[in-house]
């Protein structure tokens, strides 16, 4: 237990900027844009399509371009007057809106780690070292990967619970300002359950895109350059393949569900801008697939992969 | 009792042997120095024995299979590949705590005690180091694992003088303090000449020459002959012969002392000499 928690430790010393900085500073630079916004009074704010998805009963609507004071008196006065399904629903686009963005960059960020964790220990020959210590190949490759599956998700969670509990008590503060009510927001937010959906999310989302970070690092364990162009690329022989030789895509539809958002609260961009996967549900529904845990021995053959190849090459 | 024993290796690369039938056995508590040409094998068979390549044939080191085990190798055997090996964005005192934590036999207090008599500040990056410190550190830290085998590839590649010496004493010191094996191997043969209780010469994936360095004196003779003695001399089968600024050099093996002496000049050839005598017939 020791030796793993001193591996991780070392991935996150190397990593510091991915693991720390970006979730931190992204935090940061959310808490001084929400400052401005709702601590300056008088931004004009355009809102599209932020409205009840219920047309017969138009309690909710923000549609238009107010300024951002009227319109937090205005949000926080009507938000009073919703029914629970409907600020379940306002409370679940405004979690999903803070912390997609973090999932986002998250994502953007391990696909480099990953592809680049086995590639530049031998690129820059520290390889000879780290396997001059006792510490087996297995070891090596599994930390980082429980990097990425549990100790980074942790922080950028941190970040997110951070940055929501800033963002409520600015809206808060200004809506104590201009007089109204503010009880429901913290009363009703949900913050909370969403805390759990993420940790539950993040956790369940690694595991359905296992055969991608496999995948990562089984390219990075063995090519000889730009391990993320090779896999990019790499999967695309298969795919056309099988376009030419059955005239089917079975693959490159399998390959493209297993990146898609499925456990955690996302904007669907293609079903007309919805907000999808409010709830606790939708994430564990996840688990209940039957390619869920086909995914994750694809991901560990892969991964079986990347040790057999660790333990091979000590260069480039 | 034998550290390493290694039969009939072979490995090749292409159509070239790294190794090429090769065998050897290192006993406890030697200082083995393996020295051949550049491209003779050396960093190959290192690397078996470190368990970082696969090669044919049978190898033990300290009784364990080194590519299936090395984990559990690394427990009581510390290797330097040549210089710079070392994580250029690590800080110094991350990389003391990180062997700490996976090391069960490294001792933190020794290595910052070793790196207080240097120039290495506890709070630098590797990157920030010289080349020579980077050898400093990395020796430092070796040194603080109670290891039973110490590999050493070309450690002092790229350094210069002082730091060399002072690499090789330091290497000697702790030979002195913790009777460990060590394998060192090198192209510059002076240098460590001093310091070695064996010798493997290996060119061209072979074993060409294995002995203790006390034992050279008596099995190895250099004879300095005027050019009237030269024939005499010859048909005592010498391993190499050259034109010197008086005469000639010859290197005999195994031959009569007492007989040679009547033909000139005896004495015992340096490793650089042997070196070059054994060579002669790989090449």
């Amino acid at each position: 237990m020791n030796l793993m928690s001193t591996l991780l430790k070392r991935e996150l010393q190397e990593h510091k900027a991915g693991f720390l900085w970006l979730p931190l500073g992204t935090l940061a630079f959310l808490v001084i844009l929400t400052i401005a916004v709702f601590g300056a009074g008088d931004v004009d704010v355009v809102m599209h399509g932020l409205s009840s998805t219920d047309n017969n009963s138009s309690t909710f609507s923000l549609e238009g371009e107010h300024s951002a004071s009227s319109l937090l008196s205005t949000g926080l006065t009507a938000l009073d007057t919703l029914s629970d399904e409907k600020k379940n629903a306002f409370f679940g686009a405004v979690r999903t809106a803070s912390s997609l963005v973090f999932y986002v960059l998250f994502m953007a960020m391990s696909i480099f780690y990953l592809a680049s964790s086995l590639f530049e220990e031998r690129a820059d020959r520290s390889i000879l070292f780290w396997k001059s210590m006792p510490v087996s190949d297995w070891q090596a490759v599994l930390s980082k990967l429980l990097s990425i599956l549990l100790i980074v998700p942790a922080i950028f969670i941190l970040a997110i619970a951070i940055y929501q509990i800033a963002l409520f008590s600015i809206v808060s503060l200004a809506g104590l300002f201009k007089g109204a009510p503010i009880a429901s927001l913290w009363l009703d937010s949900g913050l909370m359950g969403g805390w759990i959906q993420l940790i539950m999310g993040y956790l369940i989302q690694g595991l359905w895109m296992l055969p991608l970070y496999g995948w990562l690092l089984f390219v990075s364990s063995w090519v000889t350059r730009s391990p993320i162009l090779v896999a990019t690329i790499a999967p695309f022989i298969p795919v056309m393949l099988e376009a030419s030789l059955f005239q089917t895509r079975y693959l490159l539809e399998w390959m493209s569900a297993h990146v898609k958002i499925v456990a955690l609260p996302s904007i669907s961009i293609f079903t007309n801008n919805t907000v999808e996967g409010f709830g606790l549900q939708s994430t564990l529904a996840t688990v209940a697939r039957g390619d869920f845990y086909f995914g994750i021995l694809v991901g560990a053959g892969l991964i079986a992969g990347a040790i057999w190849f660790r333990r091979l090459k000590n260069d480039i | 009792m034998t550290v390493i024993s290694a039969d009939h290796l072979q490995k090749k690369y292409g159509s070239n042997f790294a190794l090429d039938d090769f065998s050897m056995r290192i006993d406890a508590k030697r200082i083995v120095g393996l020295i051949g040409p550049n491209g003779a094998g050396k960093t190959t068979l290192l690397r078996a024995i470190m368990g970082l390549n696969h090669v044919e044939g049978r190898l033990s080191v300290l009784g364990l299979d080194p590519y299936t085990q090395r984990h559990l190798l690394m427990r009581s055997a510390s290797y330097i590949a040549d210089v710079g090996t070392l994580p250029r964005w690590i800080k110094v005192c991350e990389l003391l705590d990180f062997v700490d934590g996976v090391h069960p036999s490294f001792n933190k207090q020794q290595a910052t005690a070793t790196l207080n008599t240097t120039n290495i500040k506890l709070d630098a990056r590797v990157k920030t180091l010289s080349k020579g410190m980077v050898t400093q550190l990395h020796l430092a830290l070796v040194s603080s694992i109670d290891a039973e085998l110490l590999v050493l590839d070309e450690p002092t590649l790229g350094l210069d003088i002082i730091y060399r010496q002072e690499f090789y004493d330091r290497v000697l010191g702790d030979f002195h303090e913790h009777k460990r094996s060590i394998i060192i191997s090198t192209h510059e043969v002076r240098e460590i000449e001093h310091i070695l209780t064996d010798v493997i010469f290996i060119a061209k994936g072979k074993n060409i020459l294995s002995i203790a360095t006390d034992e050279i004196a008596t099995r190895f003779h250099q004879l300095s002959v005027s050019e009237a003695d030269l024939s005499r001399a010859q048909a005592f089968k010498p391993i190499s012969q050259r034109t010197a600024w008086q005469g000639h050099e010859l290197i005999f093996q195994d031959a009569d002392p007492e007989k040679l002496q009547t033909l000139g000049n005896l004495s015992t050839p340096n490793l650089a000499e042997l070196f070059i005598a054994c060579m002669g017939d790989v090449r």
